[in-house]
């Protein structure tokens, strides 16, 4: 049997289809890896996400560029005498908000804290998430009853409701919303992990490592681990986007980035009662947020297709 | 007292001759079909309709103190003197009597007030029942009750001989409906006494020149024995409302409705101020904010705000294009609200008791750019900046004054630099936590604020109030919050309960600091020997002519000790349909007057 990538231009370089006998050896990281090279949608997703990675780093030459600073209030040039904002124009590209500030530029900053939270928050539940699945299903009896009726007592939390009345107690802050988030969603990771380990500890190799005379630990993180990253990483990605909505509907809710700082979620809650005069105020990061959770989104469901298995749309067998 | 809103309008008493309404004999009853015209043009008949997003916060009259609930309350309610509904504040300021035949008769040097309601007054009971001296002083009695005390009893224990001692008397009675009709049967209040079947006799502690404005709060209204077997203000009470107003509370619903119907044991020569020409006036509560109300009434299916006022997006397009269904009052040159100003609070430990310093809290009244903040509001036509602690419309403002000025409003970041240098501090090193509530327009407002005190030289740190309920109870009425540092500034605001002759609702409550303590309103604790002294002849001062020089010399006492950094005077802005005339701002309700709009058919 050998592999042909159908729709592609030019072969797979890890694929000869002239000669059977060069066909090499792939493991599944590699595997996945080629099958998202030529996913069109993920190399559109992370083209996309490069572009947005690059917005926030490059925020404060857009600032340079047209002259306004994200916090300055231009409250003669970017408001009429009635407080309205100014619409997209010469001035300010994407108009201003309702203190006169240039959109534009608070945007671009704004992509600095939704990827901050997303890829913070979402790392730290992760590792949190690996480690407590890994010590749950690794250790089984008291230590994985305790972990895992955890997870589940914080899986049935009702999140928002909670972060609204812990935010209340401690303030809002940026690290406490990376912090609020991590604590949500790293159940769901380690109910995962915990599952796979559970089955994985069983496994015959682990005996042999264990009769080698490895010991708790290398077994868990150099052993197990591995073999459980996969699902992690599909769920990491997936996890970004939730983490950034995450985060825009605290700040949306004044619990999140304390303002003057800007925040897509902030912008957009500000925007609400102006709507209906100020189309772009609440236009701007509204797109920012949908193209950013739509990309990692895709990102996400590429990454898990290329991983899974079972997948075989992009890989057909031919006699 | 005061309250923390805004919203309001009311219409005026056109002068009415003979209006033929709905009058006859059964007590609950009502007719909604027919219309008719009287001769000035005021069709009497149809059905008001508001619409609302929050409810009254309480029915009894005793305990309502919300300005919708006032809106309601003149319908079914009537008190010994209120105020006219007239299209200038002018008319509006001084009482007028209503149950009262007359302005009251003071004697003993103007400690005792004798007042004769009117005869024909009836409560809706089965059969009607006149409304007597003996209801009047059971009104007064169930106030300070041990189940639901009114919120500004000070008002009546200040000021009536007797009031306290019954008071701390019945703090200590059971909350229930037994307990409580008990202690009012076996217990008087020396000051309140009837002295004959209509005649009602207020004994005082000493001449108070804003008695009758006390009277003319809802809280003051007689009240019908069948009360008694209720606990005051409880919802169950709410519904076994007794009207002696032109309406009756026909259905109640909380959060969800309002039905009132024609009261028929009112009769209009009993009642000069209420003209009464709708049939039934339904509120709908419930929606979710200002901007859906707005909708609903630009769209006819309602007619009348009931809690909220025109979304400040939506106002300039208003007022550009001289919308004919848009209110702002009071007219001219006079304000309801002084919001918002900044509090600050004195005895913050932070950057070294820096706020204890009266060079840095002058700095902080040239720091700030008041007209950006009264942009944030909506611009001029609703709102202005504020140099002094009283607004125009209220007593105590001082036309002209303006101890810090600066240019146009603007705020004057050098004069601030060079006082906070004056005071020995370096630009940036005074860092003020400014806590902020996060709704409506407070974190713009915050936002602005915290630019304006940076270009002057100080540091900013934002503390956002989550909920926004918890910047009283948590920051500014919190002793403890205060005394820690929990706190440096802060945008409060305040609405007097009356305007004209309010010292007593403004000043006195705002900035004296003997009153101190959890929950005050003096919220950076201000406390000082002179303007305390001002405030106490001010409230003692035979008229209010005298009252008015004690009042301007205590505002301008509290600018010079730059307590406070008064910041913005606004007014109130309301929409309702087409279909509804003589709608006219009644500053009481900060609403259009229910009882005096008619509908056009």
């Amino acid at each position: 049997m050998k592999l042909k990538i159908p729709g592609t231009g030019s072969p797979d370089p890890t694929v000869d289809d002239g000669d059977p006998a060069e066909i090499q050896g792939r493991g599944p990281w590699q595997l996945a890896w080629a099958r998202l090279r030529h996913d069109r949608v993920a190399v559109i997703s992370g083209i996309t996400i490069v572009g947005i990675v690059l917005v926030a780093i490059f925020a404060p030459v857009v600032a340079h560029l047209t002259g306004h600073s994200p916090f300055t209030q231009y409250r003669t040039t970017g408001l009429s005498p009635e407080g309205i904002p100014v619409g997209p124009g010469r001035n300010f590209l994407l108009g201003t908000d309702s203190l006169g500030r240039d959109i534009l530029v608070r945007v671009c900053y704004g992509t600095r804290i939704s990827l901050l939270a997303g890829v913070v928050a979402s790392s730290l539940a992760v590792a949190v998430g690996v480690v407590v699945g890994l010590t749950a299903g690794f250790f089984g009896g008291a230590v994985d009853t305790v972990l895992a009726r955890t997870m589940d007592a914080v899986l049935s939390l009702p999140y928002l409701v909670l972060a609204i009345a812990l935010i209340s107690v401690v303030g809002p802050s940026l690290l406490v919303s990376i912090a609020v988030i991590a604590f949500f969603s790293f159940s769901s990771v380690g109910r995962i992990v915990r599952g796979q380990v559970l089955s994985i500890k069983e496994k015959e190799f682990i005996e042999a490592a264990r009769s080698l005379g490895a010991g708790n630990l290398r077994i868990m993180f150099v052993d197990i681990l591995p073999n459980v990253l996969a699902p992690v990483i599909v769920y990491l990605t997936l996890l970004v986007p939730a983490s950034i909505v995450f985060e825009a509907t605290l700040s949306f809710l004044g619990l999140g980035v304390v303002p003057p700082t800007p925040s897509w979620g902030g912008m957009l809650s500000e925007s609400t009662a102006w709507y209906q005069v100020a189309w772009w105020y609440v236009l701007v990061p509204g797109l920012g947020l949908l193209v950013t959770t739509l990309a990692f989104n895709l990102l996400g469901d590429s990454v898990r297709d290329a991983f899974d298995p079972r997948y075989n749309r992009l890989f057909v067998s031919e006699s | 007292m005061g309250r923390m809103r805004t919203v309001g309008i009311f219409a005026m008493a056109v002068a009415m001759s003979g209006m033929a309404l709905a009058a006859c004999s059964s007590s609950k009853s009502s007719s909604n079909g027919s219309t008719t015209t009287s001769a000035n043009g005021a069709v009497t008949g149809g059905t008001l309709k508001l619409v609302g997003q929050g409810d009254v916060d309480n029915l009894d009259t005793a305990d309502g103190y919300y300005t919708a609930t006032y809106t309601v309350e003149r319908a079914f309610t009537r008190q010994l003197y209120t105020y006219l509904t007239t299209p200038t504040l002018a008319g509006q300021v001084a009482p007028v009597p209503d149950l009262a035949t007359a302005l009251p008769t003071i004697t003993g040097n103007g400690t005792i007030y004798t007042i004769t309601i009117r005869q024909g007054v009836m409560w809706n009971t089965s059969p009607p029942r006149q409304v007597t001296a003996a209801d009047e002083v059971l009104g007064m009695k169930r106030l300070c009750n041990s189940a639901n005390p009114t919120p500004a009893v000070s008002y009546f224990t200040a000021t009536i001989a007797g009031m306290a001692a019954y008071c701390t008397g019945f703090a200590n009675v059971g909350q229930d409906a037994t307990s409580i009709a008990n202690y009012i049967n076996a217990n008087n209040i020396s000051g309140v006494q009837a002295t004959g079947p209509e005649t009602v006799q207020f004994t005082l502690t000493q001449p108070a020149n804003d008695f009758i404005n006390i009277l003319a709060m809802p809280f003051s209204s007689p009240a019908p024995v069948e009360y008694l077997a209720h606990v005051p203000g409880s919802t169950d009470e709410w519904q076994h409302t007794i009207s002696d107003g032109p309406y009756f509370v026909a259905s109640y619903t909380p959060t969800v409705s309002f039905k009132l119907l024609r009261n028929t044991a009112w009769s209009a020569s009993t009642d000069t101020i209420r003209k009464a020409y709708v049939n039934e006036i339904d509120v709908t509560e419930g929606v979710a904010d200002a901007a859906t109300a707005l909708l609903q009434i630009q769209a006819g299916t309602s007619d009348m705000e009931f809690d909220q006022n025109v979304p400040i997006a939506s106002l300039a397009g208003m007022v550009a294009n001289h919308d004919p269904n848009l209110l702002i009052g009071p007219d001219g040159n006079n304000y309801i609200t002084v919001n918002p100003y900044l509090v600050i609070n004195l005895q913050s430990p932070n950057n070294n008791k820096a706020l204890a310093n009266p060079l840095v809290r002058q700095a902080l009244e040239y720091a700030m750019n008041k007209t950006a903040i009264s942009q944030v509001y909506g611009g001029a036509a609703i709102s202005r900046p504020l140099n002094q602690v009283v607004p125009p419309g209220s007593i105590g403002n001082v036309s002209g004054y303006n101890p810090y000025p600066t240019p146009n409003d603007g705020g004057d970041a050098t004069k601030a630099k060079a006082l906070l240098a004056q005071a020995g501090y370096q630009p940036g090193q005074v860092n003020l936590k400014l806590v902020y509530r996060t709704n409506t327009q407070h974190t713009a407002v915050a936002q602005t604020d915290e630019a304006a005190l940076q270009a002057a030289g100080f540091a900013v740190t934002l503390v956002a109030a989550t909920p926004a309920n918890t910047f009283y109870t948590n920051y500014l009425q919190n002793p403890t919050a205060s005394t820690s540092g929990a706190w440096d500034i802060a945008e409060a605001g305040w609405s007097p309960d009356w305007l004209g002759n309010n010292g007593r609702s403004m000043i006195a409550v705002l900035f004296d600091g003997r009153t101190y303590g959890k929950n005050s309103v003096d919220y950076g604790d201000y406390n000082s020997a002179t303007t305390n002294a001002l405030i106490d002849k001010a409230l003692a001062a035979p008229t209010v002519q005298q009252a008015t020089t004690f009042w301007q010399q205590a505002a301008q006492q509290i600018m010079t000790d730059a307590v406070i950094v008064p910041l913005g005077a606004q007014k109130v802005s309301l929409y309702h349909s087409t279909r509804v005339q003589n709608c006219s701002f009644y500053s009481f309700s900060e609403n259009c007057d229910v009882t005096n709009v008619w509908i056009k058919p």
